[in-house]
C-alpha cells in the first residue's frame, strides 16, 4: 500500500525524530563517533537549506539517509581512506547470516573505486537494500537515472569479477 | 541474493523476508514508525515475531533515547531551532524599510554618505560545542581594520573615526577557514560585509592581513556612536554553506537584538568609536 505524499515538518522536529538514526548511519560509515556528530550537524543543516527540494516521494528518513550517505562518502573521500572504510563497513554491515565474505570484499572494493554519486546509489540500493524508488527519492534523481547508473556499475562489476558473468552475487 | 538494477521498481516494498532478517534501514523505518507505507507487511510481521529483530528494535530505541539526551544532540537541536527562528525573522523582515544609518561600499570606491552611523555583525555557526565548550576550532585569526582618510590608508590605530572615513575590515589567520563579517551600529540592523554574495560563509586562506568584504563609509551624525564589527571564523570544511542570514541569529554577543546564543565559531569583535563633527 502506498500512502500519499509525505511532509517534512520542521527541521528541529525532524531532528527529534530521526537524529539518532542519522547518527547511527554516519557512525557506521565513518567509524568515528565524534566525526558522526559533526556529520549529523551537516546533514540537518543541509536539510534546512534543501527542504524545498523534498518532494514527499520518499519518507523523510529515506531522504535524510541519502544525504547522510553522500556526506559521509564525501568525508571518507576527503580523508583518503574511503576504500578501507567502505570495505570494513560493508563486511561488518552484511556479515550476519552469510558466508560470502569474498563476494562482500569484492563488492566493497568495487564500490570504493566508483565515484561518490555512484557510491551513494550503490550503498543505498545494495547494502541498505532500499528499493529503486526509495533510492531515486533519496538522491534526488529519477528512477531511470538511478537504474542506469546502477546498471553501469553492475556491468563494470560483472566484467571485473568474472568476464562474461551475467549477475553479481551480493549478500542480502 | 541477486540484486539487479530494476528490482523494486513497481512495488512499494518488494523486499521480502525470505527467511532472513530485514536490513538496518528497514528496521530504522519500522523503529521510526515511518514505514507504514514503505515497509512490506511481511517484514513487519517478521520483525514483530523475530526475537533478534525485536531485540534490535529495542536496542535502537535505547540508543535513540541516549543520543537525544546527549549534550551534542541537545546543542545541535538548539542550533537548528535558532537557525529556524533567525530564518523566519529574516524572511519576515525582508523588504521592510531599513532603519540603519550607514553606507556600505566596495572597497575604496568611496560612495557618498548615507545618514550617520553604522552597524555590522558577522556570524558563522559551523560546529556545535559540547557541553564543556569544546569548539573544535583550530588556530586563532585576527580581525582588524584599515581606515582610509583624506586619501591615505592606514591600519586602524584605535582612535575615533569621523565622518568621511572609510573602514575596511581585515583578517589574518594561521589557518584557512570560513568567515563571516558583519557590522552594526548600536541596536540597529546588522549588515554583512563578508562574503559579498551573502550566501553562507566565505572561505579565507591562511596568511597575512588581507581585506575582507566591502567597506563602510562613516557619515555625519549629530552625536558620537559606536560601530561594532564582528567576525566569526571556523576551520571546518563546509561543502554546502548555510545562508548567513539563517545563522546570524545563532551568534552570541553580536548585538543581534537577542536573536540567538549559539554561534560556535571563533568570534572576534571590534568596537570603533565615531566622534561627532
Amino acid at each position: 500500500m502506498v500512502s500519499g505524499m509525505e511532509t517534512l515538518g520542521s527541521i528541529p522536529a525532524l531532528f527529534d525524530r530521526h537524529g539518532a538514526a542519522i547518527f547511527r548511519r554516519c557512525r557506521a560509515l565513518l567509524g568515528d563517533g565524534d566525526a558522526a556528530h559533526d556529520a549529523v550537524q551537516e546533514v540537518f543543516l543541509r536539510a534546512f537549506t534543501k527542504q524545498a527540494e523534498f518532494r514527499g516521494e520518499a519518507s523523510p528518513l529515506t531522504w535524510l539517509y541519502g544525504m547522510a550517505t553522500l556526506h559521509c562518502l564525501q568525508q571518507l573521500r576527503n580523508r583518503g581512506r574511503r576504500a578501507d572504510k567502505l570495505a570494513t563497513w560493508s563486511v561488518e554491515r552484511t556479515a550476519l547470516g552469510s558466508s560470502r565474505d569474498e563476494d562482500r570484499l569484492t563488492l566493497a572494493a568495487l564500490i570504493a573505486d566508483a565515484s561518490v554519486d555512484v557510491q551513494q546509489i550503490v550503498v543505498l540500493r545494495i547494502i541498505d537494500e532500499m528499493t529503486a524508488d526509495e533510492v531515486a527519492a533519496a538522491v534526488g534523481l529519477s528512477r531511470k537515472t538511478v537504474t542506469k547508473k546502477l546498471q553501469t556499475f553492475l556491468s563494470s562489476a560483472r566484467a571485473r569479477i568474472a568476464p562474461g558473468a551475467e549477475k553479481v552475487e551480493v549478500p542480502a | 541474493v541477486t540484486i539487479d538494477a530494476e528490482k523494486g521498481s513497481t512495488n512499494p516494498d518488494p523486499r521480502t523476508p525470505g527467511g532472513e532478517h530485514p536490513p538496518d534501514f528497514v528496521l530504522e523505518l519500522i523503529h521510526a514508525d515511518e514505514g507504514a507505507s514503505r515497509v512490506s507487511e511481511a517484514w513487519r510481521r517478521h520483525s514483530a515475531g523475530c526475537c533478534r529483530c525485536t531485540a534490535r528494535l529495542a536496542e535502537l530505541d535505547r540508543d535513540s533515547r541516549a543520543y537525544q539526551a546527549s549534550a551534542r544532540a541537545r546543542s545541535l537541536r538548539q542550533l537548528l531551532a535558532t537557525t529556524m527562528t533567525a530564518a523566519a525573522e529574516a524572511a519576515a523582515g525582508r523588504g521592510a524599510p531599513s532603519s540603519r544609518r550607514f553606507s556600505r561600499s566596495p572597497w575604496w570606491l568611496g560612495l557618498s554618505a548615507a545618514a550617520a552611523g553604522i552597524a555590522l555583525v558577522a556570524a558563522l555557526a559551523v560546529r556545535t560545542p559540547d557541553a564543556g565548550g569544546d569548539l573544535h576550532i583550530k588556530g586563532r585569526g585576527r580581525l582588524g581594520a584599515e581606515v582610509r582618510r583624506e586619501g591615505r590608508t592606514a591600519p586602524w590605530d584605535g582612535g575615533p573615526l569621523r565622518a568621511g572615513d572609510q573602514l575596511q575590515p581585515t583578517w589574518a589567520g594561521p589557518t584557512a577557514g570560513f568567515l563571516v563579517v558583519t557590522a552594526r551600529e548600536g541596536a540597529r540592523e546588522e549588515i554583512e560585509l563578508f562574503p559579498d554574495d551573502k550566501d553562507g560563509a566565505g572561505s579565507v586562506p591562511a596568511g597575512a592581513v588581507r581585506a575582507v568584504g566591502g567597506s563602510l563609509t562613516i557619515t555625519p551624525a549629530p552625536s558620537p556612536f559606536t560601530v561594532t564589527v564582528t567576525a566569526c571564523f571556523a576551520t571546518t570544511a563546509r561543502p554546502t554553506p548555510v545562508p548567513t542570514n539563517a545563522l546570524a541569529g545563532a551568534a552570541p554577543g553580536l548585538g543581534g537584538r537577542g536573536r540567538g546564543d549559539a554561534c560556535t565559531g571563533e568570534i572576534q569583535r571590534l568596537d570603533l568609536k565615531v566622534s561627532s563633527p
